[in-house]
């Protein structure tokens, strides 16, 4: 009887599962050391250890993440418009289309990024992303998932990326630390310059980027971010002309790509900027000009009575100070006044 | 076309032929008495000489063939023809009679039967682009193009096909046995291929948009026509090198099309391509590059120029490239050069045949990049491939080029500087002098960065730097002058006059020379120099230098305008006379200048003034008479000339009143600034005054209305018109309308930042106020200025009004307090707001934005009054922090400003403290290091420089008086020797040559001697009596004390609380000071019991006369003199005081030196040692 009732118990469980009950994780296919790959559903990752459910299974299964060679999530997820979205400069929208897709949510993704896994290019651009929209200490929560991944490449970017977070935090420690680790010249040139700025060294700043402009002057994974950076130093300066412009040719030479969106942008901004303050000098020197006309109109009643009609005198270039020019050989008089 | 397939049949039939040919031969052999070869036997003879390699021989024979042939219409001879012509045009394109071939294939694409289309359609295009026959070669083309996606839509096909239906034979005959190899197929072109023909196209309606004479239209067609087809062959080829060349012949092709914006997408795509390394690719780069900077399309020609690889690199790069050609070709590895025995061993055969091969294989598989050349015979036989051939040809071009990356660093810095990039601009000129110090890029990059560092950087110091390097050892040429230019124009623009002066070496040090440019600058510079002398009023230096520009420069631009201002500089040494002779031979030698260029009315003028300063008052009349109606008002010294005349006509008084004040009155109505209207209003008004009886006050308050009208907001002195009006108002007895007056102007005027005279009128319209007018009349004021307050809007205007308010209340130091907390920024602050929060923060020791504050006054109310609290401020809180150079500067720089004025007493004061404080630190145990101790010996030998310059101009203008005081002469000469041993021994110190202690002691020498100077300056100011004197007096003693003059310090003390016991804190301080003094000698070693003790009773004596006394017994310091004197003492002392014994206990001690003012040294005289003694 017991062995009856043991066996109905099986066929029970046999049938519930293969009833198709839905697995809670992440679908992947795990590659492990020894080559051998298995379909699974993530967990989580707990004390270096990788939990999942074996596909059909039911157990949790732990796993060193060392013995695990390449993590494969298995949904399907629309990359290609994901970079385009970044490339174009159109952050949030990237990470609501990751959002919308990721499920059951991205930061359900996230342990696994310190594995190599196929989506770890596209959480370095969610990283990248977040920075870019501000969300410093977001963008900082990724990377140092990402500075785990035994990918160089994901390493190097979550570095630099980490170390911007930490600027924009004000942490220049933290930041220094971080730059002690980055591998790459260009890189260490681009990301000092950006600790430079962030202590308020604008020319120190400046000269590093120009160091790098000189010697790796077609490096195209630091030229583009590096030369937008002297476009913000040079506002930094105060320096406006020259920002818009450095802005305006980061928009062109690099144009199709993230960092020429952000030039345009910036570009766009800094314009702005300028005509307002334009705008804003005009209006003012308009108000004086009337408020100096209101006075004239006084005085010139005043003096009205005597007869004098101001209106009618000539205009004769007027001079505001005693300014002279020897060397141009103006007015000995102005010389003899500036003596 | 059926296959034959072999079979007995075909054997038989071979045979047969065979057959009928030997008859045909053996018939024509016959007929050979006559004895012409037939068609066939002609053929076969062709394919003989063919085989044998005879080319020209059998190219004649095909050729006769087929026209021995061409009539015929059978179909097998026309097969034969066909594959005739076919093979004769291989051999032609072989034998590189291209033209020939050319004929051959259009004949063979024209007819049919033609097994080899597609490849005689392509051998047509390549026979047409190798013989430059572009136009043709275009639509040969699209031809091959259109006939490879539609064989069957072709002419000669469709033609074809017509005949081969109405023959009832119409089959191919198989009969024909071309044995030598089987018919291919004619297959659609390969991938390859058509990259050839697309890339062929492309290069074809390149050539033909550089064909010279195009007209631009037709040229333009032609660029654009090329680009699809490149953009074809760069998106499909698999050859990389390939694929750059189209790249960059688009590039090239956009550049002539002007589309700039297309470019840049190429440009990362080039970079890609190892045809980055490809010599022409970077020649070509640079031509682009070039002539994207000369049409201003800097953002394109940017990535190019990074493009282009430095020209040892590209050499290296190429010589292993040639290298590995050489090997895979078989060529000695060192092919070109001299062999040496072991390789003439191994390579000394070659392969013409292989080479042959090669190159025919190459040729009709596409893979040609570039024109098919000659191929080169070498002399040792062995035929060279035409790439390597090229690629030799073109490292030699490299090699014999001079390295270009100079060029292109150059071109680089050129367009960051266009486009507003300093930084980058500054850092590639530092890298092309770096790399060609002495060539002329290098040079005029010294030029460029220091421009850009100093014009657009405002960075002086980096300026200097490579400016100065560069001089140090560059004396001829233009850029050392054009260097020293920009230096100057800097220098000039920011009125660093002194700066220009220190440029005088290097200019003195230029070799000269006769070309016109560089003696233009030379000119200049020189001219800059006398300049400078004169803004730094070194007078006698000035003519020195303006003399030497117009003996050395005679006839250039700037001998004239050196004659004015040696004129002038003579002026300023009260020369008139010499100061004459230079206006008047000016204007007898250049009185036809330009008239931009012309001080001719200048130079009357100021002659005027010399006959005017020389009392030669008719003359002066007259030159000024001449000059009003021989320049008349469009003259700038029109007005001048009008006031000075009046001047004169007024000082002759009576009648000539009234001609001075037409004068005045036309030199107002032509016043181009204010100053001259100015100058004018109130001469006028003088005579007004003056002669009252006969004009009236009304005059006077007309004139002032009417200036006020006219030139109240552009730099009318408001002060004073308001100060004439007020005091009008005052006569009249209506001191309410002169408070009136002024406040009116303060608020029809005080919206303006900038506004000095409003500024100026605000105590004196609380000063009237107060005095004149009761309390009722000043509420009402002050109500009226509340309103005033309450409406406007403007934050400027509203800050004065408060000031003026605290002023009325003497609440400004709340005022201040409030201020400091309440502004976040100062933007609105005029100077008045300034100084009351300056004054506050002084009165709070709050020096956090004294730096701030004196920054807003320098940039923006330079001339203001109220700048001085700014001064101080600063000065104080530099001080307090222990900056005691920034401190000194701050000093050096108020007192430039302020100089000697009743309130700037503090200012000479620091410096003299300073000044002691140095020579502490000099003096002190802290260790110096060499370089610490050279610093500061450089520094103060620059200071010592100074001040012999200074004393020896002294000396020169003292010398040329007319009347010469020989005791400033005498004291200046002593006073000159001094400086120099200084100088000698600070000039030993910075080269190093003296010991550390011998250094110090010369410096501290020097600072005691000057902080010494300093206070006795303090004594020859009048204004400064009191306090100052008091403070100078204290401050001398402790120079003293400092150099261990104990004696003479005590005496100064001892002054101190004898004569300014009255002044607040320094009767105190002197009594504690003297008694400290009295202490040390007491504590000297070495002296005798019974001096030590008359020390001791002096100081005892000197506190209980502290205790004792009135104006000093109540100061905090008492409490210092009671804990020196004990209990006991205090004890005794008052026990005097409360017997009502009255004391006049003085110590008396005679010093060493002298304690009184120097005698030289004018100063108001003080009593030496005292010799009374008084008695408890």
């Amino acid at each position: 009887m017991k062995g009856v009732f043991s066996a109905l118990l099986v066929l029970v469980v046999t049938a519930s599962v293969s009833l198709g009950q839905t697995q809670s994780g992440i679908p992947a296919r795990i590659t492990a050391a020894n080559g051998r790959q298995f379909e699974v559903f993530l967990q989580k990752i707990e004390d270096e250890n990788i939990k999942f459910l074996m596909n059909r299974g039911n157990k949790e299964q732990s796993v060193p993440v060392r013995l695990i060679t390449t993590v494969e999530f298995v949904g399907r997820y629309d990359i290609e418009g994901m970079e385009l979205m970044f490339n174009n400069g159109d952050y949030q929208g990237m990470i609501n289309k990751m959002t919308v897709e990721m499920k059951p949510s991205v930061d359900a993704f996230l342990p696994f990024m310190s594995t190599k896994n196929n989506l770890q290019d596209l959480f370095a651009m969610l990283m990248k992303a977040e920075l870019g929209l501000g969300h410093a200490a977001r963008a900082k929560e990724i990377s140092s998932l990402l500075m785990k991944n035994p990918d160089t490449g994901i390493q190097g970017q979550a570095e630099s990326i980490g170390l911007l977070a930490a600027l924009d935090e004000d942490d220049i420690s933290t930041a220094e630390t971080l730059l002690g680790e980055i591998d790459s010249d260009p890189g260490k040139l681009y990301l000092g310059a950006c600790v430079e700025r962030a202590k308020g060294n604008f020319v120190v700043a400046i000269n590093m980027v120009v160091d790098l402009i000189m010697a790796y002057p077609n490096d195209l994974n630091w030229m583009p971010q590096a030369e937008l950076l002297n476009a913000h130093l040079y506002m930094d300066m105060g320096r406006t002309n020259s920002a818009i412009q450095t802005a305006r040719q980061v928009k062109f030479i690099y144009a199709n790509s993230r960092v020429g969106t952000d030039a345009a942008n910036l570009y766009m901004e800094y314009k702005k900027a300028q005509d307002a303050a334009a705008d804003a000098a005009k209006e003012r020197e308009e108000l004086e000009e009337a408020n100096r006309a209101a006075v004239r109109a006084k005085a010139e009643e005043r003096a009205k009575g005597f007869g004098f009609d101001a209106a009618s005198e000539e205009d004769t270039n007027s001079e505001s100070g005693a300014e002279d020019d020897v060397g141009n050989g103006e007015s000995g008089s102005d010389t003899g006044e500036a003596l | 076309m059926l296959t034959i397939k072999p079979s007995r049949f075909v054997a038989i039939r071979t045979f047969f032929l065979a057959g009928l040919i030997m008859l045909g031969i053996a018939g024509s052999a016959k007929a050979q008495s006559g004895n012409e070869p037939t068609a066939t036997e002609i053929r076969a003879q062709a394919m003989s000489f063919l085989q044998d390699k005879q080319y020209d021989e059998a190219i004649d024979l095909m050729f006769t063939y087929l026209d021995l042939v061409d009539k015929s219409s059978m179909l097998r001879v026309l097969e034969i023809a066909q594959d005739t012509r076919y093979k004769l045009a291989a051999l032609l394109i072989q034998q590189n009679r291209k033209e020939e071939a050319i004929d051959v294939l259009k004949r063979y694409i024209s007819l049919r039967p033609a097994n080899h289309v597609r490849k005689a359609r392509k051998m047509l295009v390549v026979c047409y682009f190798d013989s430059e026959q572009y136009v043709e070669c275009i639509p040969a083309v699209t031809n091959a193009l259109y006939y490879n996606e539609y064989p069957d839509r072709d002419p000669a096909e469709i033609k074809a096909k017509e005949t081969a239906s109405k023959d009832a034979f119409g089959s191919h005959s198989s009969s024909y046995d071309r044995d030598e190899e089987d018919i291919e197929p004619d297959l659609p072109y390969s991938t390859e291929e058509l990259e050839m023909l697309y890339f062929t196209v492309a290069e074809s309606y390149f050539e033909l948009s550089q064909v010279e004479g195009t007209p631009y239209e037709k040229k333009k067609e032609y660029l654009e026509k090329c680009l699809d087809p490149f953009t074809y062959v760069t998106e499909r080829t698999q050859n990389e090198q390939r694929k750059g060349y189209s790249i960059m012949q688009m590039i090239n092709a956009m550049i002539d099309l002007q589309k700039f914006d297309r470019i840049i997408k190429w440009v990362p795509e080039l970079y890609k391509t190892p045809a980055r390394f490809d010599i022409r690719v970077n020649l070509a780069l640079l031509n682009a590059a070039a002539a994207l900077f000369e049409a201003g399309e800097y953002d394109s020609a940017l990535p190019l120029y990074r493009m282009i690889l430095p020209r040892d690199e590209l050499i290296a790069y190429q010589e292993v490239k040639l290298q590995e050609m050489k090997e895979e070709a078989g060529l000695p590895p060192r092919y070109g050069d001299d062999w040496t025995a072991d390789e003439a061993l191994l390579f000394g055969e070659s392969d013409p045949e292989r080479q042959m091969q090669e190159e025919a294989d190459n040729f009709t598989s596409g893979g040609m990049l570039f024109r098919q050349e000659e191929e080169v015979d070498e002399p040792d036989d062995f035929v060279v491939p035409h790439a390597i051939s090229e690629l030799q040809l073109l490292l030699e071009t490299l090699r014999q080029m001079a390295p270009y990356e100079t060029y292109v660093g150059f071109q680089m810095a050129q367009l960051y500087k266009n486009v507003e990039r300093p930084w980058e601009a500054v850092r590639f000129f530092d890298q092309v002098f770096e790399n060609d110090a002495g060539g002329e890029i290098g040079q005029r990059s010294v030029y460029e960065s220091a421009a850009v560092l100093m014009d657009d950087l405002d960075e002086r110091e980096q300026a200097e730097t490579r400016a100065f390097n560069y001089l140090e050892n560059h004396k001829e040429g233009t850029y050392p002058r054009l260097v020293t230019y920009v230096l100057t124009r800097y220098y000039q623009r920011n009125r660093l006059w002194a700066g220009i002066k220190g440029l005088r070496s290097y200019i003195e040090g230029f070799e000269r020379s006769d070309d016109v440019d560089i003696t233009r600058y030379d000119t200049e510079l020189n001219f800059m120099l006398g300049v400078a002398d004169l803004m730094t009023q070194q007078y006698s230096n000035a003519v020195a230098q303006f003399e030497y520009v117009i003996d050395e420069y005679s006839g250039t631009a700037q001998e004239a305008n050196s004659l004015f201002w040696c004129g002038f500089s003579y002026l300023c040494l009260e020369n008139n006379e010499k100061a004459y002779e230079c206006f008047e031979r000016y204007t007898r030698d250049f009185s036809d200048l330009k008239p931009d260029e012309s001080l001719l009315d200048e130079a009357y003028y100021q002659g005027g003034i010399c006959l005017f300063g020389m009392n030669r008052l008719d003359e002066a009349k007259e030159r000024f008479t001449y000059v009003i109606e021989t320049f008349g008002p469009s003259s700038s010294v029109y007005p001048d000339s009008c006031n000075m005349r009046g001047d004169i006509l007024g000082s002759e008084g009576g009648k000539m009143l009234d001609a001075a004040v037409e004068d005045y009155k036309h030199a107002f109505e032509n016043a181009s600034k204010a100053s001259q209207a100015t100058y004018a209003t109130f001469k006028m008004c003088d005579i007004y005054k003056a002669d009252e009886a006969y004009y009236g006050l009304s005059y006077i308050r007309e004139q002032v209305n009417v200036y006020l009208a006219k030139w109240g907001d552009r730099g009318a002195d408001i002060a004073k018109a308001l100060f004439w009006l007020g005091r009008l108002e005052i006569q009249e007895g209506h001191p309410e309308r002169a408070v009136e007056r002024y406040m009116d102007a303060v608020v029809d005027y005080g919206t303006n930042l900038r506004q000095d005279g409003v500024d100026s009128m605000i105590p004196e319209l609380v000063k009237n106020a107060l005095i004149f007018l009761n309390e009722e009349e000043r509420d009402l004021i002050k109500r009226r200025l509340m309103i005033a307050l309450e409406s406007t809007d403007s934050e400027v205007l509203k800050l004065r009004l408060r000031v003026v308010l605290a002023k009325f209340d003497q609440t400004e130091l709340e005022l201040g307090k409030t201020l400091i907390s309440e502004l976040e920024n100062l933007n609105n602050a005029s100077p008045p707001v300034l100084a009351v929060i300056c004054d506050a923060s002084f009165a709070m020791e709050d020096y956090s934005r004294s730096e701030e504050i004196l920054r807003i006054f320098k940039y923006n109310f330079e001339d203001s009054n109220f700048m001085r609290s700014a001064y101080r401020l600063r000065a104080f809180g530099q001080f307090a922090r222990g900056n005691l150079d920034g401190a000194f500067q701050t000093v050096v720089e108020a007192q430039e400003e302020y100089g000697t004025d009743a309130t700037e007493s503090w200012a000479q004061l620091m410096k003299a403290d300073i000044l002691r404080r140095q020579a502490l630190l000099f003096a002190g145990n802290e260790p110096m290091t060499e370089e610490q101790l050279v610093e500061a010996s450089a520094i103060q030998l620059q200071i010592e420089m100074d001040n012999l310059e200074s004393t020896i101009e002294q000396l020169d203008q003292a010398k040329n008086k007319k009347i010469v005081d020989t005791k400033a002469v005498e004291r200046l000469t002593n006073l000159q020797s001094v400086i120099e041993e200084k100088v000698a021994g600070l000039e030993r110190a910075v080269a190093g040559d003296s010991f550390e202690n011998a250094t110090r002691k010369l410096l501290v020498r020097c600072k005691i001697d000057e902080a010494r100077e300093q206070n006795k300056n303090v004594m020859g100011v009048p204004e400064w009596r009191g306090k100052p004197f008091a403070q100078a007096t204290y401050q001398l003693g402790q120079v003293e004390e400092a150099d261990g003059n104990l004696l003479d310090a005590h005496a100064y003390y001892q002054r101190v609380y004898f004569q300014y016991k009255g002044l607040g804190e320094w009767g105190a301080k002197g009594y504690i000071s003297a008694a400290n003094i009295l202490q040390k000698l007491a504590d000297e070693p070495g002296i005798s019991e019974e001096q030590r003790a008359i020390y001791e009773r002096a100081k005892v004596d000197t506190l209980g006369a502290m205790l004792t006394d009135k104006y000093a017994n109540t100061d905090p310091l008492v409490e210092t003199a009671k804990e020196m004197l004990g209990p006991t003492g205090v004890a005794a002392i008052q026990l005097i005081i409360d017997s009502g014994i009255e004391t006049n206990i003085v110590p008396s001690l005679v010093s060493e030196k002298k304690s009184g003012p120097d005698p030289n040294n004018p100063q108001p005289k003080a009593p030496g040692s005292i010799d009374t003694e008084g008695d408890a």
